[in-house]
């Protein structure tokens, strides 16, 4: 039987790791929510953000104004990735999945898995086969909270992905656009009733989830200090995993999905075997499927009429 | 500002389910289709609303081309459409709904005055505010569908069957009622509706539809004495 002093660790590991799949699987989840499509290139764009932040981090690190000012560094960094990712990801829905939404559902499925394809070998083939080191800007401070021992950098990506969780939940709730993309959601022939432009509704949300992705991704880089073109597709297929056991296309789902599945995954490898750490989110995402399909939050309104 | 339909055809894949419309809709009228299931009416209005596309003939309003427009934009020029089966967003408070109705707008305090006059039509929405849509009775259901409409400010209003589902009571009293009451109000109406007899009393020009395209145009007044229509459509009375 494992010990508090295994469990405790692995419990912060396992929020750390759940936050950031949950900040990936929103991006699974919003896109399936306005067009039923599993956007399989996501991954790819956590792995592409991971190295926009890479170049960026590196780029400011130059300067010393920014090697002494850790704050404008850090939101600098993240905002000019967030950007960049953001617009990745609208473009490959506007360039792969726009001209064939009228096709058969399959088809956007096999192009977002040829985009996948396209953009790991891109990176590959541009950068490196080769793992890259991330640079550590954070001093690794061990802070001691009761029993529990929790680092500076596990910390910082639960902030921030709290920090961007929040804000999704305040932008989709209470702003007008907002409102808009929840409208799309659930009926876009009757959001275009209302006025709204849903194709510029569909891009936003492939621009907020990719935005989202490349933080993920960048905090994937600083937790492990090291990236691959190829480490997409594990938080890919996890984050997805999350996705569903929320509930796919529910937003708080997802959120929700991403920090149980991190603290399973963890606590199964405490207990159980670590060589079996990615088995556990399969097993999940087996029986959720078997069991809850619908997941945990996921109830598609059923229409009355 | 005419609404005028001229060879309107419109196609769902390899079938022609609307062939070659002619209609008009005059300023302040109220004018109805009538034709059984799968005549093509729900095909006509959103073939209006910009939903679906026609691939033959023109729809002209406000002296422009509008049948290539995408629908947001024909929502912007004052056509809105209220869709057959209500169409509430149930996840959405009645105050979303009614907001979303309103997305084409941006004024703050015009769209809370637009909410005021709506809630004088429909006074229970306002009771309803916080509630989920689809939390509400077919009855308010049907209500909010027509209050989230008009929240565009429209100049002329698509209606598709507003009286299905609803109890016989409710849709002579307070429905038709207030469609009129909308149209006094300078709302040009274009309504489908199965029950024809209500929709001839309430409107002043008819057409009816089959399979797809006009075969009589009237005025409801004789509309009603057709024996064709009478036998089709009223019950044979």
């Amino acid at each position: 039987m494992a010990n508090s002093a295994i469990i405790f660790p692995e419990l912060v590991n396992g929020i750390t790791l759940g936050a950031i799949y949950a900040l990936i699987s929103l991006g699974y989840t919003m896109v399936y929510g306005v067009l039923l499509m599993i956007n399989f290139a996501h991954s790819e764009i956590v792995m592409a953000g991971a190295f926009f932040g890479l170049f960026l981090l590196s780029f400011f690190l130059k300067f010393t104004f920014f090697q002494n000012n850790l704050l404008l560094l850090l939101t600098s960094v993240f905002l000019l990735s967030m950007c960049v990712s953001g617009i990745l990801g609208a473009a490959i829905e506007r360039l792969a999945y726009r001209p064939l939404r009228k096709t058969n559902r399959l088809m956007p499925l096999i192009s977002a898995i040829g985009v996948s394809l396209f953009l790991q070998n891109l990176f590959m083939l541009t950068l490196s086969p080769e793992a890259k080191p991330y640079p550590s800007v954070f001093p690794a401070v061990n802070f001691q909270l009761g029993a529990v021992t929790i680092n500076s950098i596990q910390i910082f990506i639960i902030i921030i992905s709290i920090l961007f969780m929040v804000a999704l939940e305040y932008f989709v709730n209470r702003t007008k656009l907002g409102v808009a993309i929840k409208a799309t959601s659930s009926d876009i022939e009757t959001a275009k009733l209302m006025g709204i432009n849903t194709n510029s509704i569909i891009s936003l949300v492939f621009f907020i989830g990719a935005a989202l992705g490349g933080v993920a991704g960048i905090l994937v880089g600083m937790y492990y200090g090291s990236i691959k073109y190829n480490m997409g597709f594990t938080y890919g297929i996890k984050a997805f995993t999350a996705a569903v056991l929320g509930g796919i296309g529910n937003i708080p789902g997802a959120m929700l999905g991403g920090f149980m599945l991190g603290i399973l995954e963890s606590l199964g490898a405490a207990y159980i075997s670590s060589a079996y750490k990615d088995v556990f989110a399969f097993i999940i995402l087996i029986l959720v499927l078997i069991f809850k399909p619908t997941g945990l939050l996921g109830e598609r309104a059923q229409d009355k009429c | 500002m005419r609404l005028e339909l001229r060879g309107v055809s419109t196609f769902y894949g390899k079938i022609e389910a609307l062939k070659g419309v002619d209609l008009f809709l005059d300023e302040g009228e109220i004018v109805t289709i009538i034709g059984a299931n799968g005549a093509g009416k729900t095909t006509l209005l959103k073939t209006i609303s910009g939903i679906l596309r026609a691939r033959a003939g023109t729809i002209n309003f406000k002296g422009e081309s509008i049948e290539a427009y995408p629908a947001e934009r024909i929502v912007r020029m004052g056509i809105s459409h209220c869709p057959e089966g209500r169409k509430i967003f149930h996840a959405l408070s009645v105050d979303e709904n009614l907001r979303l109705g309103a997305f084409s707008r941006d004024n703050k305090e015009e769209i809370n005055a637009e909410l005021e006059d709506v809630f004088r039509l429909f006074p229970v929405l306002k009771q309803r505010l916080k509630q989920k849509g689809g939390t509400l009775s077919g009855g308010e259901q049907q209500m909010l569908a027509i209050a989230r409409a008009l929240m565009s400010k429209p100049k002329i209003l698509l209606l598709d069957e507003p009286s299905l589902g609803l109890a016989p009571k409710l849709v002579e009293k307070i429905l038709f009622e207030t469609i009129a009451e909308i149209n006094k109000e300078g709302v040009s109406i274009l309504l489908v509706e199965q029950n024809a007899h209500l929709a001839l009393q309430i409107a002043k020009r008819g057409y009816v539809l089959e399979t797809g395209k006009i075969v009589l145009c009237d005025s409801c007044a004789n509309l009603i004495k057709n024996e064709a229509v009478k036998s089709a459509y009223l019950g044979g009375r």
